[in-house]
């Protein structure tokens, strides 16, 4: 034990100026992640802006009970996690199955006319995208549905039927999202050895064999670890999305917590109660990520920590 | 040598802040004697140029330093807040809603101004209130736990106008209809006997900014153009003087009736849920331009500004010009809210109590602020000229007198850097009758009964339930119209409103409204 400690403290002075070095950042995040969640007690308190932390009373649970106790919580609690989980089960593969796609184009000058045109719907906003989709999908001028009224169907309100409302929210966000997220992935792949594939295709491998052999396994940590990230987004629902598509009759599947509590918020400046919210679900997204990264670990190498 | 350097960087460094301490103090300082007053009138588009003549003509005429705050409308409570919470307020400031004063009331921002004083310091505005007080109740408006705080304005109000395509009605030699049996009679050959002439079945009657007018048809007050498409008001002030929740009214059931058998027939366009506004300019009605809807609501300056005659391009506003790039040979016409079973009619109608203005704690501290702040009120209510220099600004720079009255002729933001629309109160009746006496005349010409919006007192049994409380009616509405529930699932809603907290909220503000009117 004791050579034990000696040989921490030789560490630390052998590497003093690195250890000095890393003080900048740790002040950093002590300062500006870590100081501020002393905020986090306004969700305790009846909060007035000009009385400050110190000058505002405390009411305990009251702003935890009236979420829980809200006749809309549980629906909108169920939405988010169900609307989440069709967008971690279809948005999340996709861009890496679109970047497998993309590895596969010989043409390198159409490789990366598809790559450019793939980032642009992610720089559009959401007000604009949900008015290109409205447009789209209208019953009477949308491209969609005038197909379907050739071929002798009813016309569809996409945005408006709950049938569909989800499927709606799920198919925008994998199209704003696939290119750009698949930079991430594509970056991966370059760095994978050439002498891999080579090798494979010594041994008879095609492209597809190529693909699940070489390629995938080199990039499952970036995977891996993108999973850990996104599966702590579960809660964090996408408002601006949600707030453009959705409408009254659509409020049973599509409601979120972000968008119930803007409405709920939006009434009188309700900060301890919108912090409530905001502790209550990255409280669950910690968990989640804990949950997810010890899985990772188990089944896989790779993980965060 | 290195050193050296380093201290000398120092040095400059601490001096640079000291300078920067030592100007900020100036700024705080008096300035020549004229007392600093700093005024936020809400959410405007830009920052105002101090040294702009109109700012320099207020401050002369008061013997004040103006200056107007600005605080960007994307996040404006957020940022606000934030420079509450750090101890910087503006002296006056205009809030949007009475919800709002207990908060601001109880938060240290907004001071108490005793209407005693009121009435002596700016007589003027205190004697047209009285004698304009169409609700009984702009004395009674700003009071929180018995005392008053700021003053509310008699305010000019034209309620909503149902504009219709004059050319459909034409082409199918039909009359702009007056009762609500000969609307459904227009709606329906609407949608039959393909008014626009294309040989397509593919137009419909109306869609969600007219609902307002079926509601007032039965009594109730229904909000257009908002986001959703539509909402009844939340709370409504009866003939009785005694406040109530429209929702759950036996006659909303009876217009959700009607409103489904219309939806059910095409009468009222199926995409009504996602309204017929798809971007751009709020009041613009794109299911009317493009010609999928027969008759539109919006206010009537939208589509004219002083008369009802269509051909003169001077006359048109911003909606109608926009209908007319689209279709140059369309005509529209207004026409009157339907007339219901009981012989109601009307439109929504915003607030005849508003511009809720208030002083701050840091302006009540200066008994000259408050001074400053009352006779620049009483300038308002007393000399039209002021009045039009600080609502429109300088003739000819600002604004040209025309036939068809005071007409803008700078660019919005450009105006407010000006300092034109920054210590004004708004449209008051004052202002309309004796500013924009024509366009006033006018648009009162065109429209007939409103519903007006009643401030509802500040308290927490309201303040706490109402949002889950539109959300239920919302949903339920929207269901019911489409058909999604039967038109009697209205009495499982009631009774969901009325448990979610509808019946105590509704006595807690009926008591409230009652115990001003004592006052």
């Amino acid at each position: 034990m004791g050579t034990k400690r000696l040989g921490r403290k030789n560490n630390v002075l052998n590497f003093r100026d690195h250890y000095i070095m890393l003080i900048p950042g740790i002040l950093f995040f002590l300062v500006f992640c870590y100081g501020p969640m002393y905020g986090l007690v306004i969700a305790f308190q009846d909060f007035y802006p000009l009385r400050g932390i110190s000058g505002s009373d405390f009411v305990g649970l009251k702003h935890f009970r009236e979420l829980f106790t809200n006749p809309f919580f549980l629906s909108v609690l169920r939405n988010t996690l169900i609307i989440s989980f069709y967008k971690l089960l279809i948005c999340f593969p996709a861009p890496i199955i679109f970047c497998l796609a993309l590895n596969e184009i010989k043409s390198h000058g159409f490789k990366k006319a598809v790559q450019s045109i793939s980032y642009l719907p992610h720089f559009i906003s959401w007000v604009v995208v949900s008015g290109i989709f409205l447009e789209f999908l209208s019953p009477s001028r949308g491209p969609i549905n005038i197909l379907l009224k050739e071929l002798g169907f009813e016309p569809i309100f996409f945005v408006a039927d709950p049938k569909y409302f989800r499927a709606v929210l799920v198919i925008t966000d994998m199209w704003k999202s696939v290119g750009w997220g698949s930079i991430v992935y594509l970056a991966a792949i370059t760095n994978v050895d050439p002498a891999l594939y080579e090798a494979a295709e010594m041994d008879g491998a095609g492209r597809i064999k190529q693909i699940l052999h070489v390629t995938l396994p080199s990039i499952m940590p970036i995977i891996t670890v993108m999973f850990i990230m996104e599966s702590g987004k579960i809660l964090n629902d996408s408002f601006q999305q949600v707030y453009n598509f959705l409408t009254p009759t659509t409020y049973g599947v599509g409601d979120v917590i972000s968008t119930f509590v803007y409405r709920m918020g939006i009434q009188n400046m309700q900060y301890s109660f919108t912090t409530a919210v905001d502790l209550f679900k990255n409280t669950i997204s910690f968990i989640l990520v804990v949950i997810t990264n010890a899985i990772a670990r188990k089944t896989s190498d790779y993980g965060l920590w | 040598m290195k050193r050296w350097f380093s201290i000398v960087l120092i040095a400059l460094l601490s001096v640079s802040f000291l300078f920067a301490g030592g100007s900020k103090e100036q700024a705080v300082a008096d300035d020549g004697g004229a007392v600093r007053m700093e005024w936020l009138v809400g959410q405007t588009s830009a920052e105002v140029d101090d040294n702009a003549e109109v700012v320099k003509m207020i401050e002369e005429r008061f013997n004040i330093d103006l200056k107007a705050w600005y605080v960007d409308s994307a996040h404006f409570w957020e940022n606000l807040n934030v420079r509450f919470a750090g101890g910087e307020m503006p002296d006056v400031l205009v809030i949007d809603t009475t919800s709002q004063l207990a908060q601001l009331v109880d938060g240290g921002v907004v001071a108490e101004l005793p209407i005693e004083l009121i009435r002596e310091k700016a007589p003027n505005y205190a004697a047209y209130c009285d004698s304009h007080d169409v609700n009984n109740d702009l004395w009674n408006t700003m009071l929180y736990n018995g005392k008053n705080y700021g003053v509310a304005n008699p305010m000019e109000q034209v309620p909503m106008a149902l504009i219709w395509r004059k050319d459909w009605l034409d082409n199918l030699g039909l009359e702009v209809p007056t009762t609500l049996e000969e609307f459904e009679a227009v709606l329906t050959a609407f949608v039959e006997q393909d008014p626009d002439g294309d040989g397509k079945k593919d137009t419909a009657g109306m869609a969600e900014r007219t609902f307002n007018a079926i509601f007032g048809a039965y009594g109730l007050r229904c909000v257009t153009g908002a986001n959703p498409g539509f909402k009844v008001e939340e709370m409504q002030l009866g003939s009785d003087g005694v406040p109530f929740f429209p929702y759950i009214r036996p006659e909303a059931k009876e217009v959700l009736a009607l409103l489904h058998d219309w939806y059910q027939r095409g009468l009222i366009d199926k995409e009504f849920i996602t309204g017929e506004n798809h971007g751009g300019y709020q009041w613009l009605s794109h299911a009317f331009m493009n010609g999928q809807i027969g008759v539109t609501c919006a206010q009537p300056y939208h589509y004219l500004a002083a008369s009802t005659d269509t051909s003169d391009s001077q006359n048109w506003g911003i909606c109608m010009q926009e209908f007319k790039a689209l279709n140059p040979d369309g005509d529209i016409v207004f026409g009157p809210a339907p007339i219901g079973p009981d012989g109601l009619s009307g439109t929504e109608g915003w607030n005849k109590t508003g511009r809720l203005t208030v002083i701050t704690t840091k302006c009540a501290q200066d008994p000259r602020k408050v001074d400053a702040f009352l006779a620049m009120l009483d300038a308002y209510y007393s000399d039209p000229d002021y009045a039009r220099l600080v609502n429109y600004g300088i003739e000819g720079r600002h604004f040209a007198a025309t036939e068809y009255g005071n007409v803008r002729i700078m660019e919005g933001t450009e105006l407010r850097k000006e300092g034109v629309l920054q210590v004004d109160f708004g449209s008051t009746s004052y202002f309309a009758e004796n500013v924009d006496a024509t366009k006033t005349a006018f648009g009162h010409s065109v429209t007939g009964n409103g519903y007006w919006r009643y401030n509802v007192p500040a308290c927490e049994e309201y303040s706490s339930v109402i949002a889950t409380l539109d959300t239920l009616t919302e949903q339920a509405y929207f269901d019911m119209i489409t058909g999604a529930k039967p038109i009697d699932y209205f009495d499982t809603f009631v009774e969901q409103f009325k448990a979610a907290g509808g019946t105590v909220a509704e006595a807690k503000v009926q008591e409230l409204q009652a115990a001003k009117s004592a006052t």
